[in-house]
């Protein structure tokens, strides 16, 4: 069992850092989609971000490098992941249940790299004293949090895709299997926490020997049920639509906020050229793309012209 | 059936899956009439997949047999393979995938569209309903996700749910304002989009107003009005001539200038509904001495690309004839007239289209105007517009591209009466009429477009001007785009609303000259509607 605890461990982190890593290269290497902004867009610079607006409320907008204010952007994507403002804004009632849920996730992994910090410190020689003591504290206060919050997040979730019709619909045996995970997990890291005399201390020490390939016994039953499930859904959640968590910024700053235009990019006016050079098969008559002919020369056949070449 | 439809509906309701009763419709201050459905004839129930609703949009010639029933869903199967693959979606493969992958079913989406709204919650018209229905087929039939069935629930893929999703499709006004409200970033305007194009591309089906009688109408005579270049130039001469008597104002409309810096480019529409606009684009440009031209070849002189509402082919190859012309011409830059949809086509999605060779600058005449109006340049005198005004926000032009001020810093200047409807701005909703709508009056849609998809911009017309709604105060309605003024002219003809609420709309160069010192008194006609 004690094995099997670290076996998950490490695969689970392994599994959850390949994830992350190949569903972002797989998103990079995507082709250069066209331009589909949606205003407001984040990095907006002076007073066009209080409305909305862009730098093509500008005449001669190109003979201007766009570049966008960096921290507008960070500033909106913090604003949105930190508070779930969107949420907030338009489905209050969801909000009330997903915010203690996403909150409570935010004290446990503030909470978890903090202990790492710890296992290092320990790994390193720190001895024991008012640091430990102080981090300690903080970690068990952000666990405390961290579980109910989960608890009463995922209770909340679960009850309202029961109960309320239009969410109902919608809900899966996904859905439901997710929140009850989460559940489990914050049931599981509650029990733990209440029946240890420090939540930080079984962290910090598996955490040490977890680095230092000693495998020894995380220290109650609970708590390694806290951590094959936990690092289980590390491994699980990236590959799911919970994934959204770190595609999000792609969603935001390449699609929704990728105003960019093209004569400021080589690299895009390069990709386009090869996009050019794509083949098409889509069969409808006014393309009867074969998969040999390319996007160039569909785009420059006109199946609608005169015989005569005359308009 | 309104709210107990659910997803699976789709595929296993016999005949007509649903309909919007006028008792759920929202009621106006304005008496915009709840119009009942037209029974659909037996002849088009024969011809066409009539399952969804009381419209047909999308005309879906009707299978014959169970083999025809197979083709069908194998194309559309087919058709989904090439929505995911690299070289036929590269220009939108990768919002369409994040937002199927990444839906967290929250639904928070739902109260931001109109159509939902109006129609007090209808479960057809919640974004993410036609959306999620494509998700599960997605994951169950073409990538065939692990334990998918399980996990999502089993959605029976037959001719009847790819019929459904395909009319669903053009239950979208694909304003995007849902997307605008995700916290994730999921795009349901966009799916609604790709189902449009699966359909265009694949099976080759698609409206007859924006195929037949759009796109291939203009790239064979150079305009969806059907204008060749010899007759719409005809038709402008007749315009400068008629509205150079009228405003005591002498201008001509420049044809083919080489090297002149604008390229201007109408939407064709104008020429023909609202000679109006044309003119008073030229008496502007004339009266602040621009270097500026029209052009007469192939396209050119008709802005309009509805392949930005169904056909990505049909788009770039569109696209590319304007900024052939305007190359061919040698103009510095293109700007787009009144058509939001060609603001966005053109300036925004070609832009990563158009090679580098034809990536001449292009940029709306909004920005322009406010120029011309603060530039000090034409003498104004703004009593002339004083008058209650209020200001639609083309979605295309807006919330698509950010342009929000310019046309309110005209309205300041030249409009003592302004009033904003609320929300506008990059919050503002759809006319109804937008992503091809406004061009369609068959089977139910001029319906659909009064009862359902224009009744939200009503609402807001109508709070706008609620200090003075009755017909003693003579109203405008700014909208400037050419399909939002369509879809509204339709409205208030439909209802009357010219003679109960005197309501007129129009663009806002008409507004600008109305207010012009130099031109006389009385552009905007007021009894003309
Ligand atoms: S599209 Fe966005 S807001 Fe709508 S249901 Fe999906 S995640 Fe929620
Ligand atoms: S794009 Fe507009 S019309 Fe379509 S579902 Fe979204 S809000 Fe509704």
């Amino acid at each position: 069992m004690v094995t099997f605890v670290y076996l998950v461990a490490y695969l689970g982190t392994v599994a959850c850092a390949a994830i992350i890593v190949l569903n972002v290269i797989k998103y990079l290497k995507k082709p250069q989609h066209v331009r589909w902004e949606l205003y407001p867009v984040g990095h907006e610079q002076g007073h066009r971000a209080s409305y909305g607006g862009s730098y093509l409320e500008e005449v001669d907008w190109w003979k201007q490098k766009q570049t966008g204010s960096f921290f507008g952007g960070l500033k909106a994507l913090l604003i949105e992941v930190l508070f779930l403002h969107a949420t907030f804004e338009h489905n209050k009632k969801l909000w009330g249940r997903t915010y203690p849920f996403h909150f409570g996730l935010y004290m446990l992994f503030g909470g978890f790299f903090l202990t790492i910090f710890a296992a290092l410190a320990q790994l390193m020689g720190v001895v024991p004293g008012a640091f430990f003591t102080t981090v300690g504290n903080l970690v068990q206060v952000l666990s405390l949090v961290g579980f109910l919050g989960v608890i009463g997040g995922t209770c909340g979730l679960i009850h309202r895709r029961l109960n309320q019709e239009d969410l109902r619909k919608y809900s899966t045996r996904d859905h439901y299997f997710n929140l009850g995970a989460f559940l489990l997990l914050g049931l599981l890291g509650g029990v733990t926490w209440l029946g240890s005399p420090s939540f930080f201390e079984l962290g910090r020490n598996f955490i040490a020997n977890m680095l230092s390939f000693k495998f020894v016994d995380p220290g109650s039953a609970s708590f390694s049920l806290y951590l094959i499930l936990g690092f289980a859904l590390a491994a699980y959640v990236p590959a799911t639509h919970m994934g959204h968590f770190y595609m999000k910024y792609f969603m935001y700053h390449d699609i929704r906020w990728g105003d960019q235009p093209s004569q400021d990019s080589a690299t895009i006016q390069g990709k386009i050229g090869r996009m050019l050079n794509y083949r098409v098969s889509w069969s409808a008559p006014h393309i009867k793309g074969d998969g040999e002919k390319t996007w160039a020369e569909v785009a420059t056949t006109n199946p609608s012209a005169n015989p005569d070449g005359k308009n | 059936m309104k709210s107990s439809l659910t997803l699976n509906d789709i595929s296993r309701a016999n005949g007509q899956l649903t309909t919007v009763e006028m008792i759920e419709l929202m009621d106006l201050p304005l008496d915009v009439a709840k119009m009942p459905w037209k029974p659909l004839s037996e002849e088009q129930q024969n011809t066409y997949c009539c399952l969804l609703d009381d419209l047909v949009v999308l005309q879906i010639p009707r299978p014959k047999t169970p083999v025809e029933e197979e083709e069908l869903v194998n194309k559309f199967l087919d058709g989904m393979r090439k929505l995911f693959s690299e070289q036929d979606n590269w220009t939108f493969l990768s919002m369409l995938e994040t937002s199927v992958n990444y839906c967290a079913q929250c639904n928070s989406c739902s109260e931001a569209c109109h159509l939902f709204e109006v129609t007090g919650g209808h479960e057809m018209y919640r974004p993410n309903f036609r959306s999620e229905i494509f998700r599960r087929i997605y994951k169950q039939y073409v990538k065939k996700e692990p334990f998918a069935k399980w996990r999502y629930g089993d959605l029976d893929l037959n001719w009847k749910t790819v019929a459904r999703l395909g009319e669903l499709a053009f239950r979208c006004n694909l304003c995007r304002r849902c997307a605008q409200t995700c916290p994730i970033g999921v795009d349901n305007g966009l799916i609604a989009r790709e189902i449009r194009k699966l359909f265009s591309q694949e099976l080759g089906i698609n409206p007859p107003e924006l195929h037949e009688k759009g796109s291939m109408l203009q790239l064979r005579t150079g305009s969806s009005t059907a204008m060749d270049s010899m007759v719409v130039r005809d038709n402008v001469e007749f315009i400068d001539e008629d509205f150079a008597d009228v405003t005591g104002y002498a201008f001509k409309t420049p044809w083919d200038v080489e090297g002149a810096d604008i390229l201007l480019v109408h939407n064709a529409g104008e020429i023909m509904a609202w000679p109006e606009n044309i003119a008073a684009f030229s008496i502007i440009f004339q009266a602040a001495g621009l270097s500026w031209t029209l052009s007469s070849a192939l396209a050119a002189y008709d802005g309009i690309n509805y392949g930005t509402f169904y056909d990505d082919v049909q788009f770039a190859r569109t696209a590319l004839l304007h900024a052939q012309a305007a190359k061919k011409l040698g103009v510095k830059k293109i700007v787009l007239g009144e058509c939001g949809h060609a603001h966005k086509a053109l300036t925004i999605i070609a832009d990563r289209v158009l090679p580098p060779e034809l990536d001449i600058p292009r940029e709306s005449c909004f920005p322009l105007l406010r120029d011309i109006v603060m530039s000090g340049k034409i003498a104004f005198d703004p009593s002339r517009n004083n008058f209650p005004v209020t200001l639609h926000d083309p979605c295309n032009a807006v919330r698509l591209m950010g342009i929000v001020k310019p046309q309110r810093d005209i309205m300041h200047h030249l409009c003592p009466q302004f009033r904003e409807m609320h929300p506008h701005g990059v919050n503002n909703y759809c006319c109804g009429g937008g992503s091809g709508f406004a061009i369609m009056s068959r089977n139910n849609i001029e319906i659909w477009r009064n009862n359902i998809s224009g009744r939200k911009k009503m609402a807001q017309i109508a709070d706008a001007f609620a200090d003075c709604l009755g017909p003693e105060t003579k109203k405008y309605i700014c909208a400037p785009c050419s399909n939002c003024k369509g879809q509204i002219r339709e409205l208030i003809a439909h209802n009357g609303l010219l003679e109960k609420n005197s309501l007129h709309y129009g663009g806002i160069v008409e507004l600008i000259v109305n207010a012009m010192v130099d031109v006389n008194p009385g552009y905007i006609k007021w009894e003309e509607e």
